[in-house]
């Protein structure tokens, strides 16, 4: 736990970074500090995986709003953390999917008409290892973002993504083979 | 092997870093949240997002395979009828002759079949009709009653030609006087009640049921028309020759045409039912109707 870098990885651990989120309280005050605390990361998090800004904070927001519709389930902040991030990382799936099948039935529209989030996607990407890290499949991704900007441990990153920690080593194993020869043939 | 790693461990948590510091949501982002849990559920893009891709990828996964082999079932369809086509030439040389044998067969059996439906189609609404005729010239006149449904289709008849009774001269054309005054007679001596048939055929001004038929509807004379030809007995049936012959009102005559026409005419016997408790003897002119059963 020492080891772990918190001043830098923003607030993504459910640790003293958020203090303490009572039981007791109701849904919009657990809503309120879990997004003074935590929404600036989720959204870049979702901004990570989905290469849209506005995009991820709609992501995010409806992150909160359903675990505000689970909170009677949760009612602890290690639990509500957790949740908002299995729900981004799935939302993002979803949002991903939808991208694809977006892409390969819509037209493509002009190159001199960017679009509003091509500014964004464009700042994203301005780094070549975000640009080698779209080359991913969207689990390598996922997972690489989790361990290397959550800085989430592999549990933590098996429950975000719903899979299993082998899973998780696996992935990662792969995406930093595939990531290397990238920047390898890049260079 | 393991500095490398670490190396690229690094590169990639800098990388990562630098790329999301450079994200900055919007300030509103708790009002917004706040207005989603206060108002009603509105889909958000990003559920409807997910909705709409499982969905399009359902369907299209679905309905891909099923329209290409629609489209494959069409084309060999096609290529098999179309003229110039593979099979087509390949059963040219053997059964060419039956590509117009085929059609010419089709073409007469959809003519036989027309003609034959507007041939039939009449008679099978006029037998299925009861009281009125939509083609009365496709009925057969019968001797002694007149018109073959001289009680109905005279007067219920569509056409002007054939509407003899609402006339002011009471159907003097067409129907046959023995009968008129024979349903007269019924009326009179049967029930109450009166028969509209009647009424309509003698004459509108006059109420039938007590009336007796001779004295007081003049529209009862006799016409050529409606009298029988074939008679047997002589005395009692008038001839079609003589035209306005009076035999109609002192032979009984009259109550044996209606008979005459219920008999054969079903939908007359239908029209005046039970009219004459005691049932008259009409004198027939055919010796076959005078054994006739009585109208009951």
């Amino acid at each position: 736990m020492a080891e772990r870098p918190t001043t830098v990885t923003e607030t993504l651990i459910a640790d003293v970074a958020l203090g303490p989120v009572h039981a007791e309280w109701d849904a919009d005050r657990a809503v309120t500090a879990l997004y003074s605390e935590h929404y600036r990361s989720l959204v870049r998090l979702a901004a990570l995986l989905v290469r849209d800004v506005a995009t991820a904070e709609e992501v995010v927001q409806d992150s909160f709003v359903a675990m505000h519709g689970g909170w009677r389930r949760l009612r602890d902040s290690d639990k509500a953390l957790s949740y908002l991030r299995q729900s981004v990382v799935n939302r993002s799936r979803s949002v991903l999917r939808h991208r694809v099948v977006v892409d390969r039935n819509a037209p493509k529209p002009a190159p001199d008409m960017p679009s509003a989030e091509h500014g964004a996607i464009a700042l994203l990407e301005r780094s070549a290892v975000v640009a080698a890290l779209r080359t991913l499949p969207p689990r390598q991704r996922e997972a690489l973002v989790l361990r290397y900007y959550g800085d989430l441990s592999e549990a933590q990153i098996a429950a975000a993504m719903n899979i299993s920690k082998g899973a998780v080593k696996s992935h990662t194993a792969r995406a930093m083979i595939a990531l290397r020869s990238v920047l390898e043939r890049e260079a | 092997m393991n500095t490398l790693n670490r190396d690229y461990d690094e590169v990639l948590r800098r990388a990562l870093r630098a790329a999301a510091e450079s994200v900055e949501p919007s300030g509103d982002g708790l009002e917004r949240i706040r207005a989603r849990l206060s108002g009603p559920p509105l889909l958000s893009f990003a559920s409807a997002a997910a909705w709409y891709s499982d969905g399009a990828m359902r369907f299209t996964t679905w309905a891909t395979p099923a329209i290409e082999s629609t489209v494959k079932a069409f084309r060999s369809v096609f290529d098999r009828f179309k003229p110039g086509g593979t099979y087509y030439r390949q059963s040219d040389r053997r059964f060419g002759w039956l590509r117009p044998l085929a059609a010419m067969g089709t073409a007469i059996f959809v003519v036989a079949a027309g003609a034959f439906a507007i041939m039939t189609l009449p008679q099978a609404i006029s037998s299925s009709g009861s009281s009125f005729t939509i083609f009365p010239w496709t009925q057969h006149s019968h001797p002694g009653g007149g018109s073959g449904k001289s009680g109905l289709a005279g007067s219920g008849s569509l056409l002007p030609g054939h509407s003899s009774s609402l006339g002011p001269s009471g159907g003097s054309s067409t129907t046959a006087p023995a009968s008129a005054k024979c349903k007269s007679k019924i009326s009179k001596t049967g029930s109450a009640t009166p028969s509209p048939t009647i009424s309509t055929s003698t004459s509108p001004s006059v109420p039938i049921s007590s009336s007796p038929p001779v004295s007081v509807s003049p529209s009862v004379t006799p016409t050529p028309t409606v009298t029988p030809t074939p008679t047997t007995s002589g005395s009692a049936s008038p001839n079609p020759g003589s035209a306005g012959t009076p035999t109609a009102p002192t032979t009984p005559a009259a109550g044996n045409g209606v008979v005459d026409s219920a008999a054969t005419n079903p939908h007359a016997a239908v029209m005046v039912p039970s009219r004459s408790s005691t049932p008259t003897p009409c004198p027939s002119p055919t010796a076959k109707k005078k054994s006739s059963p009585p109208l009951t």
